[in-house]
């Protein structure tokens, strides 16, 4: 009955041990041509976005107005070479390695903490390794968690719909990376491990009364926190109203505002910000989509949104049509943390989410966001390369 | 739940998950469109505004220009030296630098330049082209040009009439002499222009520039002063000043038929470049704003209202003394006069000669109203308007004050006080048959093309006495001269002149100081069609105090040059109505 299932429809998922799989199960098909047109499109954007946003600080700071873009290449260099080995590999593998990719992420964020280990920028302790070639572990924790949770929910497989043993298991593995990350501290990060674990969790087919009392419980402590902290409650309120103190606490997202608004509808050309002249701060990392939507106007912004649609479908469809459940929610996580970021950041820089250092997937300058990105499509890529003909 | 039950579900959420990303990016479209469409303008407005500056358009000031057009003072636009430290890897080299080209520089700025968090530095305002210049060439990281919206005013000539042109301030406001007085027409309108920004104010370098208000410049003012002629003044006046260890000098060149200032010197002088270096002393512009005690210079005042009375003809003779008393005081022939001879004297030699008692006598003879109508008709006592700043009217008391000496040592000079250019103008209306003009330094108003937008014309105030009164006067300076005190410093080889001597003691404080004097002596070339009334003036002699030895030979040097200068380029100044 499972073969003739199979037989009649080859997208359907078939629940399996993917320790167990026979290759011979599957064929390889050709990449998903989409998928690989949206990404590259959105690196391309991406390169020529942060040659413009960041030349005038780039010249101020190194007398080079290409700094920034040629860092970002050299980022991209490597981040194509991770995202090529992660494609090549058979993500099987991923299901074994999990746990000790996971313990090995813990230990780096644990790492970080550590004074004199963990780099501190503006009070922050976020970066292993040296000035120049410095990383961000929360970065690479996101990968992890996901292969994670992945591999835990598809062995987990319909236990999840068991409060205690699946769904809390699982709700343990987000908690204990949030925490680590939290204590950075870096919420924002710590709440998108918290959004993309939840849609995991959701797409897994946990059930939805549970989901909500997860969230009544761990939901009410965070909102504490924002209060607790003088500047977190300080962005709360410049996200209410940005207007009150636009000199200071709403500075970033009232200039975010002008960049935007000054783009109208096809933008004051490319190259020509006036944002980027040091008024808009971040202007080349978070800030980069209102200098995109600056110059290039809401056709430039609105295509990238679309991009990301494109991103989300492509993604989502390789993870209905994945030969195993393990691919499956893989390949859901990945396009879940990808397009997650890339609607807050775009809701960050349009007033319609609160300020968190989120940065745009593929656009932002950023090598370990950029490494990250590239090897999370790898891997949905990888997921979509093979799919089952025959259950034999 | 059924295994195949979960797979229904799983897939159901996927597309569920899809389509809650397709509601979210829905959302943020319509929030984009909001933000850039909606309020796209508004925004835009608010963003330009917070990017926009507004800022002075650099407005050339006037040039000052001699009779001739040559360029006495001019206005460049200027650049003044800064530096964005944050920029700057190597303070030391760039301070070392900076130093070959604007000399020592101050700790603070030396400071300054180290600290990587200061964006901006001054290093000097307003340097000289050559600076600018120079710093551009070393090309130091970090060091930056800026314009002026105003500009930097050089004296081409330096020191050359420096009392008469005056000086301006930094910011080009004109502070003393022509420039001062003649502000309005020099200054250039700084116009408006509104630019785009950076946060730090530095315009961004695609950024629109809009012209609100265009700059306009100044006009040009041209003198009536012959640069020529009054570096030969200078030079004469120096000498003597030099000679005879003087405090200070004064010398007038006027053309007597239209009442144009041919030169002005004022010793000592300064350089407007670095007036700052010197004292108010050498500012003053001593033709117009010191009066002093003519002394014999002006019987010619008392000659003139004998004569024109009517009283007193040339061959009127009067009794020839070495003393009077009148008053209860007894007066004596000055020292520079000669000694009466014979028993009686003409007006003519009383001139001549610089006799005090003749003088007296005959100021006695014609009466107070017949002497001070004349002093009034002169104009003494008032300003000449000839529009330099300070102008001192003099001192002439009304007969009603006048003690029982008075009107006798009025007659030669003393108790009365004048600016040398009111006596040069009186002796103008000697040389032109007896019009008092009104004397004039500038010559032209010239819009920014050169072009003339106001001529100042000849300006005849009165006629003071007859020509024949003129002649007679004329006759009797020629015969100083020729036979008389100014024979032979005064005269010339190849022209006639005429002219006075005069040598006043100085009264401090109403008492008259033994030792210091103000030597003079006004003259004319050639005699008797005048072209150029020439007064010189010493101020506190060392040595000798006569006006005939001290002054005169000034006054030789300047006619002899006007005249060798003519010789070889005549210029139509022989009729009133022509150029001055």
């Amino acid at each position: 009955m499972r073969s003739a299932a199979a037989r009649t429809d080859p997208r359907r998922i078939v629940e399996r041990e993917p320790s167990v799989a026979s290759r011979r199960s599957y064929i390889a098909v050709p990449p998903d041509r989409w998928l690989f047109i949206a990404v590259a499109l959105l690196v391309g954007i991406g390169l020529v976005m942060i040659f413009s946003a960041s030349s005038a600080t780039a010249y101020a700071e190194h007398r080079d107005t290409a700094y920034y873009l040629k860092r970002q290449t050299e980022w991209l260099a490597l981040g194509l070479l991770c995202a090529y080995i992660a494609y090549r590999l058979d993500y099987r593998l991923l299901y074994r390695l999990a746990p000790a990719i996971f313990i090995l992420s813990l230990l780096t964020l644990a790492a970080v903490l550590v004074p004199h280990v963990g780099i501190a920028v503006n009070g922050a302790r976020r970066w292993l390794g040296f000035h120049a070639l410095s990383v961000q572990p929360s970065e690479f924790a996101k990968p992890a968690l996901i292969i994670f949770l992945a591999a835990l929910l598809a062995k987990k497989n319909e236990k999840i719909i068991s409060l205690a043993g699946g769904l809390l298991p699982a709700c343990g593995a987000i908690v204990a990376v949030a925490v680590l990350v939290l204590m950075e501290p870096d919420m924002g990060t710590a709440s998108l491990y918290a959004l993309f674990g939840a849609v995991m969790l959701f797409a897994a087919g946990a059930r939805i009364t549970h989901l909500i009392a997860v969230g009544a419980v761990t939901i009410p402590p965070a909102v504490l926190a924002i209060i607790a902290s003088p500047y977190r409650r300080a962005r709360i309120l410049a996200f209410i109203d940005p207007w009150k103190d636009p000199q200071n606490t709403g500075f970033h997202i009232v200039q975010s505002l002008y960049a935007l608004g000054s783009g109208g509808f096809f933008g004051v050309g490319l190259g020509n910000s006036r944002a980027k002249f040091f008024y808009l701060p971040e202007q080349y990392t978070d800030f980069i989509f209102s200098i995109l939507g600056e110059e290039l106007g809401l056709i430039g912004t609105v295509s990238v949104v679309a991009l990301f649609v494109l991103l989300a479908y492509r993604g989502i469809r390789i993870a209905v049509a994945a030969p195993d459940r393990f691919g499956c929610y893989l390949a859901t996580g990945c396009t879940a943390m990808i397009v997650l970021q890339a609607f807050v950041n775009i809701g960050v820089v349009t007033s319609s989410w609160p300020v968190t250092g989120v940065p745009l997937p593929f656009i932002s300058f950023g090598g370990s966001s950029l490494i990250v990105n590239l090897v999370a499509v790898a891997l949905i890529a990888n997921v979509g390369r093979q799919r089952r003909v025959d259950a034999a | 739940m059924h295994r195949r039950a979960l797979a229904r579900v799983a897939t159901m959420r996927a597309k569920l998950l899809f389509f809650g990303f397709l509601a979210i990016a829905g959302y943020l479209t319509w929030r984009l469109i909001d933000v850039q469409i909606r309020q796209g303008p508004v925004l835009a407005k608010a963003a330009l505004a917070q990017r926009s500056d507004t800022v002075d358009l650099f407005a050339r000031r006037g040039s000052i220009l001699d009779r001739d057009g040559h360029i006495l003072v001019r206005s460049l636009p200027s650049q003044s030296i800064y530096a964005v430290p944050h920029d700057i890897d190597h303070p030391d080299r760039v301070a070392a630098g900076l130093e070959r080209v604007v000399g020592k520089l101050s700790p603070s700025v030396i400071a300054d330049l180290h600290d990587r968090h200061l964006w901006f530095v001054w290093i000097a305002r307003k340097v000289p082209h050559a600076w600018a210049k120079a710093v551009k060439a070393l090309h130091l990281p970090g060091v930056q040009l800026e314009e002026e919206q105003t500009g930097r005013r050089y004296d081409a000539v330096g020191t050359l009439a420096s009392p008469i042109i005056g000086f301006v301030g930094t910011n080009e406001q004109g502070l003393d002499g022509l420039e001062y007085a003649y502000n309005g027409w020099l200054r250039g309108h700084p116009g408006k222009e509104t630019l785009e920004t950076d946060v730090f104010g530095r315009p961004i370098p695609f950024g629109k520039r809009t012209i609100i208000k265009p700059a306009r410049s100044g006009y040009s003012i041209e003198l009536t002063i012959d640069s020529y002629l009054q570096f030969v003044a200078e030079q004469a006046l120096g000498a003597q000043v030099k000679r005879y260890h003087a405090s200070s000098g004064t010398a007038i060149v006027m053309n007597p038929r239209t009442g144009a200032v041919l030169a002005m010197a004022s010793l000592p002088d300064f350089n407007p470049n670095r007036f700052w270096k010197y004292s108010a002393f050498d500012w003053r512009d001593r033709a117009v704003e010191d009066a002093y005690e003519p002394g014999s210079t002006y019987k010619l005042v008392m000659a003139a209202g004998a004569l024109q009375s009517g009283k007193v003809t040339p061959q009127s003779r009067f009794p020839a003394r070495n003393s009077i008393t009148v008053g209860g005081r007894t007066l004596y022939n000055a020292e520079d006069g000669l000694a009466a001879k014979g028993a009686t004297e003409t007006l003519e030699t009383i001139i001549a000669d610089s006799l005090n008692v003749g003088a007296a006598e005959v100021g006695m003879s014609i009466g107070a109203r017949t002497f001070y109508t004349m002093e009034m008709k002169a104009g003494f006592g008032k300003p000449t308007h000839i529009g330099l700043p300070g102008e001192n009217p003099g001192i002439v008391p009304p007969p009603s004050q006048w003690s029982g000496s008075s009107l006798a040592t009025m007659s030669f000079g003393q108790g009365v006080a004048v600016t040398p250019l009111a006596l040069a103008r009186y002796y103008c209306a000697i040389a032109n048959g007896g019009l008092l003009l009104r004397p004039r330094i500038v010559r032209a108003v010239l819009n920014q093309k050169g072009k003339v937008v106001y001529m100042y014309p000849t300006e005849i105030e009165r006629r003071i006495f007859s020509p024949k009164t003129a002649r007679e006067l004329l006759t009797f300076l020629r015969a100083v001269v020729t036979r008389g005190t100014g024979d032979p410093t005064a005269q010339i080889p190849g022209y006639k002149t005429a002219g006075k001597t005069g040598t006043a003691q100085v009264a401090v404080n109403g008492v008259y100081q033994r030792g210091l004097y103000i030597a003079s002596f006004i003259g004319m070339v050639p005699y008797p069609r005048v072209r150029y009334v020439i007064l010189v003036k010493v101020d506190h002699p060392v040595g000798s105090y006569y006006g005939t030895t001290v002054a005169a030979p000034a006054f030789s040097k300047i006619a002899l040059a006007a005249m060798l200068r003519d010789e070889a380029r005549p210029r139509p100044s022989s009729s009133p109505s022509a150029a001055p």
